[in-house]
């Protein structure tokens, strides 16, 4: 995948991680907190292992990743008040862990020529501050309340020698279920608005389906990544090193399934796509023309803030909304046959599938007016079939070669004396800007 | 079918009794048995069965059977066994099915997980806490891992031989063929849940029933991603092959071949041993290696005579327009050499590249066997389908010259293993004009991939 250079947006989230961390790492010096030894072997120990699972990466249904290092870290800020022996784990030490983790990988990832996480791991970094201050927060606030142990109280009769647990006990009550809640609350929001305010950067599109589609994709991997950290937590003061690999294992899971899904999805895509082309091989279409069709179908739709799987269906129906010419027995014929009836025709093939009903819309709408004579805008036709009512007949009028061979700005103009009846005047106005972002008009 | 009827109800009153019986005797096996940890593990068993797997093929499949084992481990044989009766209370069928396969169902699971349970417990397995006072290696093999093995097989046989006993009876299938088809390579996929098993009934005795619910949100999170990627497989299978019949629906001859062919060639794929990757893989490369028919005139494609050098050369181009298409996807490379060599012959004679024996990518000579098999076995405008016999006779024929030995092999053996239906030798109503139609070429062109008559 070809990377992405960086962006505003990245550089500041970047220097927001460093001067975080630099003060972090001043306090952890300036306090003393890696005084112990064995706070230091704690320490390096849950370093190594965020090292390891930032290895692990997994890529969102908005093709951005997601590494996975996270998790041990909030696993090691909820150590704190269950270790007897040690002290609580403070702030500037975990975001100190973290980044010593972090950096361990990303040489790894240097010497391996893999592709670096650092502008995800650095939204990491500042989710984990926000996260596990408020956890903490919250420790103390308890802690205060009632004069209890805080989390799981897994240990009731502990050896006085090596402070390790001899009994075992059954309890959840003391965990604070509240600060664990507020703990992800805070990571899914910071974590969000960083990832949106990159997003928007890049590309700049209305917030809130961007906000909402970035819930919707890391909200359940945020849940299990919590639950994982929280799972090391609880584990790691009986069984010290050996809840490594007991943590890994449903971390590793969610990962091959997240992998799984995304290369279906990418497949998906370019199987549409390359059957897409069919019609054209065939010279039914104009090379190229449904690829283009989709790719401005999708700008405007996230011009127009449609959410992520809606986008999906918009850019499929685009690819294949030619697809129905495939049922004309000879190319030659082409310009005969009644657009109508190929719409009909292609809708039923998609339709056919017994999959996207909705694409089968789109494309059996395609050439249907925004509204008719004397009507209002007919509410039946969907935003998808608009928009791809306006990019296919964009795209036939500026073909490279083509009879016409119009300006942009002609056919602009000419779509917009459509906007009457044919073309939807939202849809007009997103294409417009669409165009001027593209530096075409 | 009253007689079937009648024989499944005796079969299941027999199952509910045997099952009450074990269940009895399991929680005679447990020692200290504790309604608490039947509340827990029944209440777990429960959650995770809301969330069953729905496989591609249309099968629903849970996964409590990693509850019953750590409920065993943590507890006790009488306690899983009775955790597990919680798991058939899933909300989304019970009203839908009839009852007789609610009761069937649950005196199945009972039976199952009573029956591992005592077979743990007989092994010498180790049960609770003292599960965990064990550090010696060896004592946990003897006392741990090998009685898990034993249950875990128990679990298996039982649970597959009575649900595929009940699908024999009931649809009047063979025992062996269903359980062979259905359940046979789920063993793996048990030995798997039943270390997971282990592994969170080890953590319910260590650190409480918090630790459990930590485990099972992950894995809930993965299941429902894992979901979502099956569940897209499955409409990107149906979306292709529904294009792929769209764009050959051109050609009227070859309704359906590519779909069928496509099946064949995984069949086949899989009896010459290849690995599930390369299985799936020729699965798509075979569905699409004719694509690039469309990119050939209708006047050549469906001429009813025999072919001008020129529209031959013409074509000829097609296995060529189908890369351009296919090359877009990632598939394995192999999977676009497939479609690319689809034509080609073993003595040299074939196009694109006039390729001889091995130089064939393998994909390609298995393809060209499923794809001629098909051809001969369907019925046609000239001819009536031969059958799956005939068929083989006149490819052993072409054996060396045309097609490779080993992938002929292969397709007859993954034929007679899972069997192939001629189409349209038995509804002679489907077509039935161009059937009453005199035949316009006793010979087969090159355009379905059939030229072995032709000599």
């Amino acid at each position: 995948m070809a990377r992405r250079s960086l962006r505003d947006s990245d550089h500041v989230i970047g220097a927001g991680a460093l001067a975080a961390l630099g003060i972090a790492i001043a306090l952890v010096i300036v306090h003393g907190d890696l005084s112990k030894v064995s706070d230091i072997k704690i320490f390096g120990a849950f370093a190594l292992l965020v090292a390891a699972s930032e290895m692990f990466e997994v890529t969102l249904p908005n093709n951005e990743s997601f590494s996975l290092g996270i998790a041990p870290a909030l696993g090691f800020a909820l150590l704190g008040p269950i270790l007897v022996d040690i002290h609580h784990k403070t702030l500037p030490e975990v975001l100190t862990m973290f980044a010593v983790g972090v950096g361990i990988a990303t040489a790894m990832r240097i010497s391996m020529k893999k592709d670096l996480q650092l502008v995800s791991s650095g939204t990491h970094l500042l989710a984990l501050a926000g996260g596990t201050a408020v956890y903490q927060s919250f420790a103390a606030l308890a802690h205060r309340m009632a004069a209890h142990p805080f989390i799981f109280n897994t240990c009731q009769t502990k050896n006085p020698i090596t402070h390790s647990c001899a009994g075992v006990k059954d309890t959840f009550t003391d965990l604070s279920i509240f600060g664990l809640l507020a703990m992800l609350l805070v990571v899914v929001l910071i974590e969000t608005t960083l990832n949106t305010f990159r997003q928007v950067d890049r590309n700049p599109v209305p917030l809130k389906p961007v906000f909402i589609g970035q819930v919707r994709s890391t909200g359940a991997l945020h849940l299990s990544i919590l639950s994982v950290g929280a799972l090391l937590a609880i584990a790691y003061p009986p069984l010290r090193e050996w809840s490594f690999p007991l943590f890994l294992a449903p971390l590793a899971a969610t990962q091959f399934a997240f992998r799984q899904f995304a290369s279906i999805r990418k497949t998906y895509l370019q199987t549409i796509g390359a059957l897409s082309r069919v019609p054209e091989m065939a010279g039914y279409t104009q090379p190229g023309h449904s690829k283009r069709v989709a790719q401005l179908s999708v700008e405007i739709a996230q011009e127009l803030g449609v959410a992520q799987q809606d986008i999906d269906e918009i850019e499929y129906a685009a690819l294949l909304h030619d697809i129905g010419r495939v049922s004309i027995p000879d190319p030659a014929d082409a310009q005969d046959a009644s657009k109508l009836e190929l719409a009909l025709t292609g809708a039923g093939i998609v339709r056919e599938t017994g999959h996207f009903p909705r694409v089968a819309d789109m494309i059996e709408k395609q050439y249907e007016p925004y509204r008719r004579r004397g009507e209002d805008a007919n509410p039946g036709l969907s935003l998808g079939a608009k928009i791809i009512k306006v990019s296919s007949a964009f795209d036939d009028l500026t073909r490279p070669g083509g009879t016409l061979g119009l300006s942009t700005w002609d056919v602009l103009e000419r779509l917009h004396l459509g906007m009457a009846y044919e073309y939807d005047p939202q849809v007009i106005q997103a294409l417009t800007r669409v165009l001027e972002k593209r530096g075409d008009a | 079918m009253r007689e079937g009827a009648a024989r499944v109800r005796i079969y299941v009153a027999a199952c509910c009794l045997a099952a009450g019986a074990t269940a009895m005797a399991a929680v005679r096996e447990s020692s200290h048995f504790s309604w608490a940890a039947v509340i827990g593990f029944g209440a777990l068993a429960f959650v995770v069965a809301q969330f069953p797997f729905a496989l591609p093929d249309g099968g629903l499949y849970d996964i409590s059977f990693v509850i019953t084992i750590a409920a065993l481990m943590a507890s006790g044989p009488g306690e899983a066994a009775i955790a597990t009766l919680f798991a058939t209370l899933s909300l989304r069928d019970a009203f839908h099915r009839p009852p007789i396969r609610n009761i069937f169902n649950a005196s199945q699971l009972l039976l199952t997980a009573a029956l591992g349970g005592i077979v743990y417990v007989r092994t010498g397995g180790f049960v609770g806490t003292a599960l965990i006072s064990q550090s010696a290696g060896s004592t946990l093999v003897r006392h741990a891992f090998l009685p898990l093995l034993a249950a875990t097989a128990t679990n298996f046989f039982v649970n597959t031989f009575l649900v595929s006993e009940a699908i024999s009876l009931s649809e009047g299938r063979n025992f062996a063929g269903v359980w062979r088809r259905g359940y046979s390579q789920l063993i793996g996929n048990y030995t798997a849940f039943a270390l997971l098993g282990l592994l969170i009934g080890v953590l319910k005795i260590l650190l409480g029933w918090g630790s459990v619910l930590f485990v099972l949100m992950p894995l809930l999170v993965a299941r429902h991603a894992f979901q979502a990627a099956f569940t897209m497989q499955g409409a990107y299978d149906d979306t292709v092959k529904g294009l792929v019949a769209a764009i050959e629906a051109k050609d009227p001859y070859t309704r359906g071949h590519a779909q069928r062919v496509s099946r064949l060639s995984e069949m086949t794929a899989r009896a010459y041993g290849l690995s599930e990757e390369r299985c799936r893989a020729i699965r798509y490369s075979a569905l699409m290696h004719d694509v690039g028919k469309l990119g050939v005139l209708s006047r050549v494609l469906k001429k009813p005579g025999k072919l001008t050098p020129e529209e031959y050369e013409h074509m000829k181009v097609h296995p060529e327009r189908g890369v351009e298409i296919v090359q877009e996807i990632d598939l394995l490379q192999e999977a676009i050499d497939g479609v690319r060599h689809h034509h080609e012959r073993m003595d040299g004679h074939g196009y694109p590249g006039g390729l001889v024996g091995d130089q064939i990518p393998l994909f390609a000579r298995l393809i060209m066997v499923c794809d001629a098999f098909d051809s001969m076995t369907s019925t046609r405008v000239y001819r009536v389908a031969k059958t799956v016999e005939e068929a083989f006779v006149e490819l052993r024929r072409c054996a060396g010259t045309q097609f490779d030995e080993a992938s002929l092999n292969a397709l007859e053996k993954a034929v007679s293993r899972n069997g192939w239906e001629p189409i349209g030798r038995e509804e002679p109503d489907e077509e039935p004009i161009e059937l009453k139609q005199p035949p316009t070429r006793m010979e087969k062109g090159p355009t379905d991939g059939t030229q072995v008559a032709s000599r």
